[in-house]
């Protein structure tokens, strides 16, 4: 079906540089996600695809062929926006409609597809009522039929869910990657909300301050943030500030012998999943093994959430699971990493992956 | 803004209170002590007529009458509420017996409030207790109720563009190019004249609607004189009241007093409407048809006289405008009068006050600094003020009784204005 | 407000439409009003005035929207000047206005000595005296207010829903009409009955611009009450006044009470 090339696509307001060469290439039905913080240009970059805003530099194209130069809506795309998407003054059937009598679609095709369209957000029998009448994801299913509809090259969406509640949003949230999966059309989808991107994406770029640091599948960027700022901003996340010397990493009064072949005598940062904090075996040498001073227990169903203090380094959470809780002695509890990413500069982290045996169960 | 409603007659109350205080205050520190006694006088009249006073009659008066000081006090001003309050006061405390701390009203009309005058409040003005009143005109007596002191006047005239109209006549070639003088047979003394002149210089006069200035009014009450043989007598306010009550004028009336007094005005004003400026696009107000003079658009307009003076004295006008007082029957006009209430404070302070007002030093200061008209004969001024204003000299002032003027003003509007091609 | 507003004008609505027999009985007539139509300027004064209200009510909308849509969508610099511009007459009283037009349009004003000294044109005709001196007078003095509501109510449209209808294909003419238009017709009935009841009881712009004759009501009433001295015909003016007056203010509180209820308020 067709193909998003995203070229050294660059955005200046002023002085301020909102999208910085950034370059993404979605494939033929492909579930992209941009996923960023707040003003990182995740919805400018989006914005200068629909044709709303026009790239300061670079180049967009559809199937290998330029559409910079084409106005929003001659542009093969459709977008379905956050909020006050959906044209109060005209009923559900006269908004998906809309696009579609511009097109001069003959007046019965018009209508199959308009009840397609709803009963494919599940919505069949709400054509005659006005936006007004709808809850906040019934109008966002509306804005959703209203863009595929139009059978569009592109789906754009930004941000859609944000302004519904928690529950609502993981229901459209399977309900869109089920449409996405059955149309098969291309997607690419801005999102603050990372575990949206994790959950939906085939693969995720993950934006900051106008460019990209990471674009890649979930489980890769879960696993191998490519930098600190990923290693924060996706999932939980332990980041201690640590030194290398001659015989590992120094972690106050902790040691990692492993240290990845990082030279000596360097800050470091050490990345640890909290699922990947596991109590220590017996037999490993004490200096090997971290003493946690457990501030919190949270029981959250099918494991335990521990925050806690790493002894002179700082705080810590540990997942783990129910049965694991014997090892929690007296509010103390002496944990080792499975595995860890140490970030000692700019470049991709190294990781390091400890013998399973270490493993106590 | 209900607020506002509420607080506007308070703020008035208080104003009152803080004028009186004044005034209070100022007696009780000054009465016993000052071998000069103060004469309270209450100015209603525009901030023109108040700094007048201030600056000129009162240094006057004061030099003349030692003995006396005078305290002003502008009621005019934005708020203090006008002289009617303090009359009332004063015919308060006639009843009670009361000090009425005033002694002096610069303008008022004696016939207010209703019943004072019969209770006494006013003094009659006669030649023993103001003497100076015998040196008045007839047209100012003539107005007078005999308990006011009409003291400055002012009257519709006509002002023109002297330069501008040699410039006519030197292109017509009436007159040789770098004459400096327009020649008498040019310049209109007469309404008949006028009405000539008005046709000779199309589009060169107008005159302002009669509804929003006397300016206006007062030329098409002289068009009715005019058209009456300048019987005065015909337009009184006991004639009117003889003929037609003092009820609310019907459309019988006006039809009447139109066909029999009035006709004549019109066909005069329709025969010279397409020969004034913009084929007769009546200016509204004062302030329009100065302006066409002014700027110089037309050579000639009907103006008050006051603000001519004023104007001219300013350098407003163009350079060389002249002024012309007609001679056959000046337009209306009219006269302010002062009141003197007889339990004034400083009843003698106040009379003395009315007769330096009709002495010859405060008429020529009517004259020179207001712009206004003198109450007395010219002749009993300096020979050399009547040299400067002889444009606009006269003793003549008629009167034409306002009860008219209703019919006169619809009598226009249905007879003479429509007639414009739009 | 009952007391201030209603019993006064139902008491002057009253008074227009009875009379006092010879026997001293009260009895209902349209006396007042066979009377005041028959006077000669009565009923063309009324026509010029609906002329002149209709005539700058069209010309404030067809020259603000513009504005506003401007002002609403403009993103340059230049809007800041452009919006300082259009409210600029409200902080100018009607008779400074009504001078400053007389001195810039009139005979030797500014624009005939400007085109004179520029192109030595000498045939400049004022509007001022003219009925068009009028609506230019009206035009001046409505257009802040114009300009104010009909930017709030294009304020009121987001930018999605404009960008939503592009996105779909609409180009910038059936963005207007199908989508924008409809959503701001309540702000462009408010702004036409406003204007049509600001025009129709204008007093000062009227009373120094334009010519003698014809009257707009508002002066003509008072022309009536203070020059004349017709209490009768200038209380029958007024009540005619206000019952148009009141006619287009219901389609003005209809407007405003259906938006409100549109907007769940």
């Amino acid at each position: 079906m067709a193909k998003l090339t995203i070229d050294t696509l660059t955005k200046h307001f002023g002085s301020v540089v909102a999208v910085d060469r950034i370059n993404i290439e979605v494939e033929d039905g492909e579930f992209v996600c941009i996923l960023g913080p707040s003003g990182c240009g995740k919805s400018t970059a989006l914005r200068m695809i629909a044709g709303f805003e026009h790239p300061t530099e670079g180049d967009i194209r559809i199937d290998d062929s330029s559409i910079v130069a084409i106005p929003p809506n001659k542009r093969p795309t459709a977008m379905v926006f956050q909020k006050y998407t959906l044209w109060p003054h005209m009923t559900v059937y006269e908004n998906i409609a809309f696009g579609l009598k511009l097109r001069g679609t003959a007046d019965a095709t018009v209508r199959r597809t308009v009840e397609e369209g709803l009963e494919l957000v599940g919505l069949s029998g709400y054509e005659k009522r006005y936006p007004s009448q709808l809850s906040g994801g019934q109008q966002q299913r509306v804005a959703l039929a209203r863009a595929i509809v139009l059978e569009p090259k592109i789906l754009l969406l930004d941000e859609p869910f944000s302004s519904l509640d928690a529950l609502l949003r993981v229901r459209l949230r399977e309900e869109l990657k089920r449409i996405q999966r059955r149309l098969g059309i291309t997607t690419l989808f801005v999102t603050h909300d990372q575990e949206e991107a994790l959950s939906l994406s085939d693969r995720i770029a993950v934006m900051r301050e106008g460019q990209i640091e990471q674009l890649a599948d979930p489980s890769t960027v879960y696993a191998r943030p490519r930098s600190l700022f990923v290693a924060d901003f996706i999932g939980d996340m332990n980041l201690f500030e640590a030194t290398t010397d001659a015989e590992g990493i120094r972690l106050g009064s902790s040691l990692l012998r492993d240290s990845g072949g990082v030279e000596v005598d360097r800050k470091v940062t050490v990345a640890v999943r909290p699922e990947e904090l596991v109590p220590a075996a017996t037999g490993v040498p004490p200096e090997e093994t971290w003493e946690i001073a457990v501030e919190q227990t949270m029981d959250l169903g099918h494991y335990l959430k521990l925050l806690g203090e790493l002894t002179g380094v700082g705080p810590v959470k540990i997942y783990l699971p129910k049965s694991a809780h014997a090892n929690v002695v007296k509010g103390r509890v002496r944990v080792t990493p499975t595995r860890y990413l140490i970030y000692s500069n700019a470049d991709a982290p190294v990781e390091v992956v400890k013998r399973p045996h270490v493993v106590a169960r | 803004m209900r607020r506002i409603y509420f607080a506007l007659p308070l703020l008035s109350v208080v104003l009152m209170i803080a004028v009186s205080g004044a005034v209070f205050a100022r007696g009780a520190s000054e009465a016993g002590s000052d071998e000069r006694t103060v004469v309270d006088v209450m100015i209603a009249s525009d901030t023109n007529i108040f700094d007048w006073y201030a600056d000129h009659l009162k240094p006057l008066f004061e030099a003349a009458n030692p003995e006396y000081e005078l305290n002003l006090v502008h009621t005019g001003a934005e708020g203090a509420g006008g002289n009617g309050p303090i009359a009332d006061r004063a015919y308060a405390a006639l009843q009670t017996g009361n000090d009425p701390i005033v002694s002096y009203f610069e303008t008022w009309n004696p016939l207010e409030p209703i019943g004072a005058l019969d209770d006494g409040l006013w003094l009659e003005i006669n030649e023993d207790n103001v003497p100076n009143i015998s040196n008045a005109i007839d047209a100012v007596l003539a107005g007078s109720t005999g308990f006011d002191v009409p003291y400055r006047g002012s009257q519709v005239i006509l002002a023109y563009n002297a330069d501008r109209l040699l410039e006519i006549l030197v292109e017509r070639g009436e007159v040789a190019a770098g004459t400096t003088e327009v020649p008498e047979e040019f310049v209109p003394s007469t309404f008949p004249e006028l009405m000539e002149w008005v046709q000779e210089f199309p589009g060169e006069f107008t005159y302002p609607r009669p509804d929003t200035t006397g300016a206006g009014r007062n030329f098409v009450t002289r068009a009715i004189l005019q058209a009456n043989d300048l019987n005065q007598d015909v337009f009184t306010v006991e004639a009117y009241a003889q003929r037609f009550g003092t009820g609310e004028l019907s459309r019988e009336d006006i039809d009447a007093i139109n066909d029999e007094f009035y006709a004549g005005a019109w066909e005069m004003l329709n025969e010279i409407e397409p020969y004034l400026y913009d084929d007769g696009a009546y200016p509204s107000g004062a302030a329009a048809v100065t302006r066409l003079l002014t700027d110089e658009v037309i050579t000639m307009i009907t103006i008050w006289s006051d603000q001519a003076l004023q104007a001219k004295s300013l350098g407003l006008l163009p350079p060389n405008t002249r002024f012309i007082q007609l001679a056959d029957l000046p337009m209306v006009g009219g006269y302010a009068s002062s009141a003197i209430p007889t339990n004034a404070t400083n009843l003698e302070g106040a009379l003395a006050l009315a007769n330096f007002l009709l002495s010859s030093d405060a008429q020529e200061s009517v004259v020179r600094v207001i712009g206004g008209f003198p109450a007395v004969s010219w002749d009993t001024l300096p020979a050399e003020l009547q040299e400067d204003f002889n444009d606009v000299i006269t003793d003549d002032v008629p009167s034409f009784g306002g009860v008219w003027i209703g019919a006169a003003i619809e009598g226009w509007y249905t007879n003479v204005a429509p007639e414009i091609e739009r | 407000m009952a007391l201030l507003i209603v019993y006064p004008a139902a008491l002057s609505v009253f008074d227009t439409l009875t009379a006092t027999s010879a026997d001293g009985s009260t009895r209902f007539t349209l006396e007042s009003y066979v009377t005041f139509f028959q006077l000669p300027d009565a009923l063309p004064n009324l026509w010029f005035t609906l002329r002149i209200t209709v005539v700058t009510v069209t010309i404030l909308f067809a020259l603000c929207f513009p504005i506003a849509y401007y002002l609403r969508f403009s993103t340059s610099q230049l809007s800041v000047p452009v919006r300082f511009l259009a409210l600029f007459p409200m902080f100018v009283p009607g008779i400074v206005t009504a001078f400053a037009l007389i001195r810039f349009l009139g005979d030797n004003g500014w624009i005939e000595n400007i085109l004179f000294s520029l192109t030595g044109w000498e045939g400049w005709v004022s509007p001022i005296a003219k009925p068009q001196g009028i609506v230019i007078g009206l035009v001046w003095e409505g257009v802040p207010v114009t300009v104010l509501v009909l930017t709030a109510g294009l304020s009121q449209v987001p930018n999605h829903l404009i960008e939503s209808a592009r996105d779909v294909g609409a180009n910038g003419r059936q963005v207007f009409f199908r989508i924008i238009f409809p959503q701001i017709r309540r702000s462009v009935m408010i702004v036409l009955t406003l204007n049509f009841l600001g025009v129709f009881g204008a007093f000062t712009i009227p009373l120094l611009l334009g010519g003698a004759s014809p009257q707009m009501y508002g002066h003509y009433m008072a022309n009536r009450l203070y020059g004349i001295g017709q209490y009768t015909h200038a209380q029958t003016a007024a009540v005619i006044m206000f019952l148009i007056s009141a006619a287009v203010g219901t389609l003005y509180v209809r407007s405003v009470v259906n938006q409100r209820m549109e907007k769940g308020e």
